[in-house]
């Protein structure tokens, strides 16, 4: 194919835009892991009797789990006790009571992510519970939530403010025992958000949060969870970004969502932290449980993600479709490049009648990573006339990188109607062709190719993310033809 | 039943028991190995949905009883229907017809051959069926020859004693420019426990084509493995069609590489399954040089409280530039107990390539059902029609013969048992 090489060298190379660390004072504590910083983790959130209680179970039993290998991804065995558990940006004591009390050099962080926080919030009318590191530093556009009677704070303010809701839904979706990253988690998470949409309220904005890794060898553990009454309706935003280092970071999140009858959630993601260099040396190893569950009849749980960093991927948001008539959605778009590692995909169970599932996922690889699709659509005996439709692409960008695909389906109802289609196939030459036959640059060739390829993910992200994801997309990928 | 509960020492001295002669370095080696491995358990991920606890009760069993009372062959039909070069295998034991051979084939004993190193023990299963041959075959199709007869291979069970596990192999080679058509039966009867593992290697060289078509209409009670191993060469064609109608647990392992530009691979499949039958089909496919070619088609039908497993694997490695694989897994489920497991899986490592792969679940189509009873058709008749129709485009690829008819007979006769059971 007639490319310039250097041009897309250059392009190919292009260095990670964010990376740069923020120099703030962090009250971190030190390396390692046993029961006394699982205390020391709640004490530090105040948290209530029965939180720490919940750690310790979790921890205990983490101790007796071993690291899952299943995956299709390579990485150097990870020292549990050489990582810190805990990193705030400033002591609890003191926590900024609104944008004006943030740390000036924190905002400095946000203004050169291209996030001009309050402006962002007015403008789009977003609010935005930023999680710096591990503790949530602003919170915006409260009261107006507050009106409409939706609870979106701080997992730890959850924990103190709403202990009874929390009780009931914490793990309720994701059981601590799950699986060897969510059992860390449920042990050690400093922060996250919890938002509660009471019954027949939609939710008057979209939610987001902006997570960002901080602070060397700290891995940082979020947990959201997200409760949808009956009849509401919530779309939450989550955008990630972390500054380049040298050491890989382990991260290891847990969503757990649940909506109850009629009620319909829209979780969207952005994901680009630091992927490494082009040797794969430092990135962030991402091993994240998020699982929906559709507890109510005619509910409605939607995944869209666009998942362009990481050295390592490791996710899998779930459905699990118990309510009569429950919908299950599954977009992404996964992008991986140099080194890069991604195994991600979802699973559907479908346990209620006509339960149905769309499963859409986009695979780019380039350099020389590797890029697998995972999925498991089950149908479980009661599921009658339950519908799944997966269509799973990949896109091959380079003669040394990998494209997997390991669908799992699973039917016990004849019923039940289960349908999967994947294809593998570099930019075609034609395409190209005829694009550079209409006078159309290599380079914007292949971006609109790579464009159209994502489209049908990329129509799925709320507005404010269509753009950002496209411009990741171009970041990662522009001119690398193979 | 695990594999801590299978008699390793018992099986030790079983393999120590058996004579002396070409193959014992590579029986024992391998008789070591399996001692390391055992059997698969469902911990391994290729085994997850197939539990071989019935063939590792018979395995045990047929190991504490070797001593057996006269044996009486039942009859068995394909020999009669199909004209071919039978080599049969009687409970394990072989016979094939050395005076009447067609031209260019010849069969050796491995057991008194300088071959013995030939034999493949990548897996447990082909590693326990190594360790306990007495003897195996090599037939070899001479360059250039057209084989005109076809060669059949006869695995027949009539054991009625207790319990009883065989452990044959058979090598096939093609040379240059060689054509074969080979049909392999595995039709066990007889009312003892009976566990058949066979492992098949085929090797094509260049411009060699092989058409396989293999029948496993083992009886209801029986246990079955199969592993079929094919290298395939350049510009050489293998097309394998496979039949699963009967076997309380069957397990098919096909493993084809394609080691050499323009090889191809044809695999097409067809399982039907009620009762509670269990059947198992597993098959890769490596594109280990480019162009090559593989395409792959897999139907099943399922009533009754049965399950079947399918999981094919397609596998392009790094410069195998120009493969084109295509791979699709279709299931009929007319029952509401019966359970599919299917997984189709791609794993690339070259760019210029074009792979697809599609699986479907579902029911007969109401549609096409509404359709046929707006023409006058009853319901059952319908069913039958659609049902019927949906093996066809397995069996169809047969080419006509004597084998396609007799094939078609015996699906016939499967499909007939699985829609009179949904009356």
């Amino acid at each position: 194919m007639a490319t310039d090489p250097n041009n897309i060298e250059s392009l190919v190379n292009r260095r990670y835009e964010h990376g740069f660390i923020t120099d703030i004072a962090s009250d971190s504590l030190p390396p390692g892991l046993d029961e006394d910083v699982v205390r020391a983790i709640s004490a530090k959130k105040n948290e209530p009797e029965f939180m720490l209680e919940w750690r310790l179970k979790a921890f205990r039993h983490w101790q007796t789990m071993r690291e899952p290998e299943w995956a299709h991804v390579h990485y150097p065995k990870i020292d549990y006790q050489a990582i810190s558990y805990f990193s705030a940006p400033i002591s609890d004591e003191d926590r900024p009571k609104s944008l004006d009390e943030v740390d000036p050099k924190l905002l400095e962080t946000y203004d050169k992510l291209g996030i001009p926080l309050h402006e962002r919030a007015r403008l789009a009318g977003v609010a935005v519970d930023a999680v710096f590191d591990s503790v949530s530093v602003a919170t915006t556009f409260k009261e107006k939530l507050k009106d409409a009677g939706v609870i979106f704070c701080p997992f730890s303010e959850a924990v103190i403010n709403h202990p009874e809701l929390v009780r009931k839904y914490l793990g309720s979706v994701v059981p601590q025992r799950d699986n060897f990253f969510a059992c860390l988690n449920s042990a050690v998470f400093s922060d996250g958000s919890f938002v509660y949409i009471p019954k027949g309220v939609r939710c008057p904005m979209e939610l987001s949060t902006y997570f960002r890794i901080n602070a060397e060898n700290t891995g940082q553990f979020e947990r959201t969870l997200i409760v949808a009454e009956e009849g509401s309706h919530v779309s939450y935003l989550e955008g990630c970004t972390a500054p380049m280092r040298d050491e890989n970071q382990l991260h290891a999140a847990v969503v757990e969502l649940v909506a109850l009858k009629d009620a319909e959630i829209k979780y969207s993601t952005v994901q680009n932290w630091y992927p490494g260099d082009e040797n794969g040396v430092g990135g962030i190893y991402n091993f994240v449980t998020k699982r929906g569950d559709c507890r109510g009849d005619n509910s409605k749980i939607s995944w869209t993600q666009v998942e362009t960093g990481s050295a390592i991927t490791w996710k899998y948001p779930s459905c699990i479709l118990r309510g009569a008539n429950s919908v299950g959605e599954f977009y992404s778009v996964a992008v991986a490049n140099n080194m890069q590692q991604a195994d991600t995909g979802t699973k559907m169970i479908h346990i209620g009648p006509n339960t149905r599932s769309t499963i859409v996922s986009k695979g780019i690889s380039a350099g020389k990573a590797q890029n697998a699709y995972r999925g498991l659509v089950k149908m479980m005996p009661q599921a009658n006339n339950a519908r799944n439709h997966t269509q799973c692409d990949s896109l091959l960008i380079g003669k040394q990188c990998g494209a997997h695909t390991f669908p799992y389906m699973e039917v016990r109802n004849p019923s039940a109607k289960v349908e999967h289609e994947a294809t593998t196939s570099k930019i075609s030459a034609d395409q190209l062709f005829y694009c550079r036959q209409r006078g159309i640059s290599e380079e914007d060739a292949v971006n609109m190719i790579v464009n159209g390829f994502c489209k049908e993910v990329f129509k799925e992200l709320p507005m404010e993310f269509a753009v950002e994801a496209q411009n990741l997309l171009n970041v990662s990928l522009e001119g690398a033809v193979g | 039943m695990t594999t801590h509960e299978f008699d390793q020492a018992v099986f030790q001295k079983c393999v120590a028991s058996i004579p002396d002669s070409a193959l014992s370095a590579v029986r024992h080696a391998a008789a070591a190995e399996f001692g390391q491995s055992g059997f698969p358990t469902t911990r391994h991920e290729d085994w997850r949905y197939t539990n071989l606890a019935p063939a590792i009760a018979i395995q045990q069993k047929s190991l504490l009883e070797r001593e057996r009372g006269d044996r009486q062959l039942n009859p068995v039909d394909v020999i009669d229907i199909v004209e071919a070069c039978w080599i049969r295998f009687d409970d394990g034991e072989f016979s094939f017809p050395l005076n009447d051979l067609p031209p260019g084939v010849t069969i050796n004993r491995l057991a008194d051959s300088e071959q013995a190193s030939v034999i493949d023990v990548k897996n447990s299963l082909s590693q326990i069926n190594a360790a306990l041959l007495r003897d195996a075959l090599h037939v070899t199709i001479a360059a250039g020859v057209t084989i005109d007869r076809p060669i059949g291979l006869l695995f027949a069970e009539h054991s009625e004693s207790p319990a009883l596990a065989n452990h044959a192999r058979v090598i096939i080679s093609v040379e240059k420019d060689a054509s074969v058509q080979i049909l392999e039966a595995q039709l066990s009867s007889g009312g003892g426990d009976v566990y058949i593992n066979t492992v098949t290697q085929l090797l094509l060289a260049n411009n060699a084509n092989v058409n396989y078509v293999r029948l496993q209409d083992c009886a209801d009670h029986h246990v079955q493995t199969n592993r079929l191993i094919a290298n395939i060469g350049s510009r050489a064609k293998l097309t394998h069609l496979a039949f699963d109608l009967g076997a309380q647990l069957a397990r098919n392992d096909v493993e084809v590489a394609l080691n050499d530009s323009d090889a191809s691979v044809t695999l097409n499949g067809l399982y039907l399954a009620d009762g509670a039958q269990h059947i198992d089909n597993h098959t890769r496919v490596d594109h280990a040089a480019g162009p090559s070619f593989s395409e792959e088609l897999y139907r099943g039908i399922l009533n009754g409280k049965s399950r079947c497993v399918f999981n094919g694997k397609a596998v392009v490695h790094e410069g195998a530039d120009g493969t084109d694989a295509a791979q699709a897994n279709h299931n009929l489920l007319l029952s509401d107990d019966a359970e599919v497991d299917t997984k189709p899986e791609l794993e690339i490592y070259a760019d210029d390539v074009k792979c697809s792969h599609g699986a479907t679940v579902g029911q007969l189509d109401a549609n096409a059902l509404f359709y046929l009873r707006t023409r006058g058709l009853d319901e059952e008749t319908a069913k039958h029609a659609i049902t019927k129709a949906f093996a066809a485009e397995i069996v169809e690829t047969i080419a006509p013969s004597q084998i396609h008819d007799y094939i078609q007979s015996r699906v016939d006769a499967k499909l007939d048992q699985l829609t009179a059971k949904n009356q």
